[in-house]
């Protein structure tokens, strides 16, 4: 009889195989927004590792690309839901390498203040229909944004104030811990590298929306997980790549501050079909914490797209003395069905620990994400978490939320 | 067991060689129940299977009903009852099914495959101390749904969801090649 160690070493394998197999056996090309051709965090986020207040670029993409139409006209010649004139579009990497004379002032003022706003909002019910139903409303996300440019974004500064509540906070439904979320100045050192400094989120592995996915929530990766740091970025045809070093969030109390350093790289097979390695390595008085991961972003002609992530975490823990290497990853795919219309799919896993077994938590979602107005994006998920162990047999744990997030 | 998934095997594979058909991997969790009997008694158990899949698509294509046949093994997790000593036993288990499946293409890329299943498990109970009891079998049947991404001319990713007769479900994931 196998162990489960042994199943899930060929599972990883097997996993590797299928992705290596297919990377070399697809010559079409997108993760989600790799098949809207937007390819890189950039493009829509003044940070370039991804998350954070939009860029004008991104909020405009929010306002008029990604939203439902009613002309026929319009979405026959529309590639996966977006307007014909962005066909005519610079291919991202033009777009991300603007030259400054190439770059109309937006204004005769030589800086530029912008400000923005973003609110998530999520409703789930847990076991619904059961004894055991429970449901809240959490403000997942409330922030508000100024960004200071010059006229041709060579320098930038960013400052987020939002709601950062702890868990105790969260469940008492409170939202009033007020504090500077993240703050950076950013510098285009030349057409492809840029160099921040400030208060940033890690970069590592694929930077998905839902902070509840496992590749997030049980690597240290969630929404508040920012660290003051050091990160250059480098834009290539070939290969985009990120070095960041940090030594902790202002917020934690001195023995809790990870010191440390991530890098991620991705390289560019197609347009629409990208793979990218993550490294991190991180250590605070009370443990050491090591990430690696490797993924996979495929986009299609027809707008859908899979993500696929797959990682190891080891975890040592000095009190008490515990060593820890587990395993985490996830498999996404989004299924285009009209302008502003989605189907998801998603199952994501983690493992604590390997070695003596562990206990396998895997999440399954079935569910769908529509952009209605300008601004708005909105979704329904159905989750189900199935824990397997070796020790125990619990229930499987149902779950529906809804969500709408707003930015502009 | 071993024996008849063995002719299985050789019989999906020559059919769907002859037939142009898609080959299938795929990983599976499915949740059931297990019916232990001890003497006059029987006991009941949550099951939780995990283990890899192959499956044959197409083997024949009648109205546009598309038959499948599929492989099932990996390990098992039960708890039966704490008298019975079959407390969180871990085991080999493997399986067959058949289906048949209707398509709806909703992209070029993109389609959605739903069907009926017919499932043919057994499982090889093993006690704590590590005494082998004898299998237990059953069968059942169920509904599933799968959204299918077509990466290519020859290559899928599919994720399935199904419900079963005796209200278990399961999950599979995986890729498909085709032969064509």
């Amino acid at each position: 009889m196998r162990s489960l160690v042994e199943q899930k070493f060929y599972f990883s394998v097997v996993l590797l195989s299928v992705v290596i197999f297919l990377i070399y056996n697809s010559a079409q090309a997108y993760p989600e927004f790799i098949a809207a051709r937007y390819p890189r965090c950039i493009s829509c986020h003044n940070n370039g590792t991804g998350g954070g207040a939009l860029s004008d670029f991104g909020k405009n993409i929010f306002k008029n690309e990604l939203i439902f139409t009613s002309s026929k006209k319009e979405n026959t010649g529309a590639l996966n839901g977006l307007s014909q004139e962005v066909e005519n579009r610079p291919t991202t990497v033009e777009a991300n390498n603007l030259k400054a004379e190439d770059v109309e002032p937006k204004n005769k003022n030589p800086w530029n203040w912008e400000p923005s706003f973003k609110y998530l909002g999520l409703w789930k019910e847990d076991n619904p229909r059961s004894n055991s139903t429970k449901d809240k409303f959490y403000h997942m996300q409330i922030d508000g944004n100024l960004v200071v440019s010059n006229f041709d974004e060579s320098i930038l500064l960013s400052g987020t104030w939002g709601s950062v509540p702890t868990q105790e906070m969260i469940d008492d439904g409170k939202y009033n811990r007020i504090l500077s979320k993240d703050y950076f100045i950013r510098y285009r050192l030349d057409e492809s590298l840029f160099l921040y400094f400030g208060l940033i989120e890690k970069t590592f592995g694929i930077r998905l929306a839902d902070h509840t996915i496992y590749t997030r929530s049980q690597t240290g990766l969630n929404y508040n997980s920012q660290e003051q740091s050091l990160l250059i970025q480098s834009f290539t045809d070939c290969w985009d790549w990120a070095l960041q070093f940090y030594w902790g969030n202002p917020y934690e109390i001195d023995s809790l501050k990870n010191k440390g350093a991530s890098f991620t790289a991705e390289k560019n097979i197609s347009e629409l079909n990208r793979v990218g390695l993550s490294l991190l390595s991180e250590k605070n008085d009370n443990l050491q914490h090591g990430l690696f991961s490797m993924h996979w972003r495929y986009g299609f002609e027809d707008g859908s797209s899979v993500l696929l992530e797959y990682g190891l975490q080891n975890s040592i823990i000095n009190f008490p003395d515990q060593n820890l290497i587990g395993d985490f990853g996830f498999i996404q795919s989004k299924l285009f069905l009209d302008r502003g219309k989605y189907l998801k799919f998603g199952l994501d896993k983690y493992n604590t620990d390997l070695k003596i077994g562990g206990v396998d938590h895997w999440r399954f979602l079935t569910g769908f994400t529509l952009y209605p107005l300008s601004y708005l994006e909105m979704g329904m998920d159905i989750l189900q978490e199935r824990i397997v162990s070796v020790t125990d047999i619990k229930d499987d744990i149902w779950s529906v939320r809804g969500y709408f997030h707003v930015a502009f | 067991m071993l024996r008849f998934s063995v002719y299985l095997f050789f019989i999906c594979f020559f059919s769907a060689r002859n037939s142009h058909a898609d080959l299938r991997l795929s990983y599976w969790t499915l949740r059931d129940q297990i019916e232990v009997k001890q003497g006059e008694t029987l006991k009941y158990g949550p099951l939780i299977q995990t283990g890899f899949g192959l499956e044959f698509t197409d083997i024949k294509d009648i109205c546009n009903w598309k038959f499948n046949l599929g492989l099932l093994t990996g390990l098992a997790n039960t708890k039966v009852d704490d008298t019975l000593h079959y407390e969180s036993l871990q085991s080999d288990w493997a399986g067959a099914y058949v289906s048949v499946q209707q398509n709806t293409i909703i992209s070029k890329n993109t389609a959605f495959e739903f069907g009926l299943r017919a499932f043919y498990k057994t499982i090889q109970l093993t006690s704590a101390d590590g005494i082998q009891v004898r299998p237990s079998q059953s069968a059942d049947l169920g509904i599933f749904i799968q959204p299918v991404i077509k990466l290519n001319n020859q290559t899928e990713l599919f994720q399935s969801f199904g419900v079963n007769s005796k209200n278990g479900n399961y999950w599979q994931f995986g890729f498909g090649y085709s032969f064509l």
